[in-house]
């Protein structure tokens, strides 16, 4: 294909049309549809319906104890681990001290044994 | 010559992270669980020695506290024995290897022929007048514990690590006064 027919093809392609009929009104439909604004939301105690509206207070409620006691139960683990740690970390301290204490008094009786000798 | 560059900077790298590596508690130890009457292991990381500090609010505990606040890891593995010769030397080799490293130095080494008991205490050194770490390899025949505290110690650390810090003090309420019972 050449320059020339490239463009003629072009043209054919690209040349103005008229809609098809009935286009507009279809557009201007879906406008009204789509463009319509969504219902506002209906917060739970002003539902027309008693049993939901009575139905999600207790749900509302088990919600929020849920929460607080995951809450809870999280901050007793973290405070036992916690808690674990603490006694680890006494118990190595605890093993640590014993062990330069020994170390120590080893050297010292080392020093004794030598001074013994010379004298 | 660029790749030599980038071989140069990959080994400089991984020289790096070997200097860097700390003490690991060799894995044969877990092994002497098995012939050990009593064992001990605590291995507690920085985030658990934070956490731990967080609760050491007890009377007695804030000297401990402000130590514990700044390590990097404590790990304790220690054994006692039914009987002599349950370990080797060969099981605590793995970790002296590790201490060989420039970084570490020994400072005591106690060998009795008498009783058999050893001792070893090895201080990372740092820039200052701080310890970077401390590990202590302490054998006896029936007995073999190794510390290793990993994080920055100053001598007085050091003073309280061995007098009386870590074991929990046990005081007598103390009585009162015969004069000031009376006064009162």
């Amino acid at each position: 294909m050449n320059d020339h027919e490239l463009e003629k093809h072009l043209r054919q392609t690209l040349r103005r049309c008229d809609a098809a009929e009935g286009f507009a009104d279809g557009v201007l439909k879906r406008i009204a549809v789509e463009g319509r604004e969504p219902a506002p939301r209906v917060p739970f105690w002003r539902w027309r319906s008693p049993v939901l509206r009575w139905a999600a207070i207790p749900a509302l409620a088990a919600m929020i104890a849920g929460g607080v006691g995951y809450r809870i139960y999280e901050r007793r683990e973290q405070q036992e681990e916690a808690m674990i740690a603490k006694q680890q970390v006494m118990l190595a301290l605890r093993i640590t001290g014993n062990k330069l204490r020994l170390v120590k008094q080893k050297v010292k009786e080392a020093e004794g044994t030598k001074t013994e000798n010379k004298l | 010559m660029k790749r030599i560059g980038i071989l140069l900077i990959a080994v400089m790298g991984i020289v790096a992270g070997a200097a860097a590596q700390d003490v690991k508690m060799p894995v044969d130890l877990e092994r002497l669980a098995a012939k050990a009457s009593e064992t001990t292991e605590v291995t507690l990381n920085g985030h658990m020695l934070q956490v731990a500090a967080k609760f050491m609010n007890d009377e007695g505990d804030a000297e401990a506290r402000e130590l514990v606040k700044k390590l990097k890891g404590i790990y304790v593995r220690s054994f006692q024995f039914d009987k002599i010769g349950e370990y080797s030397s060969a099981d605590v080799d793995s970790i002296r290897t590790q201490l060989r490293s420039p970084l570490w130095e020994k400072v005591v080494g106690v060998h009795s022929k008498k009783d058999g008991e050893n001792a070893e205490i090895y201080f990372k050194s740092d820039s200052g007048d701080q310890i970077a770490g401390l590990v202590i390899i302490a054998a006896d025949p029936k007995e073999l514990t190794i510390v290793h505290i990993d994080g920055p110690l100053n001598p007085s650390d050091l003073d309280k690590l061995g007098g009386d810090f870590g074991v929990p003090r046990i005081e007598t309420p103390a009585r009162p006064r015969q004069a000031k019972a009376g006064a009162q």
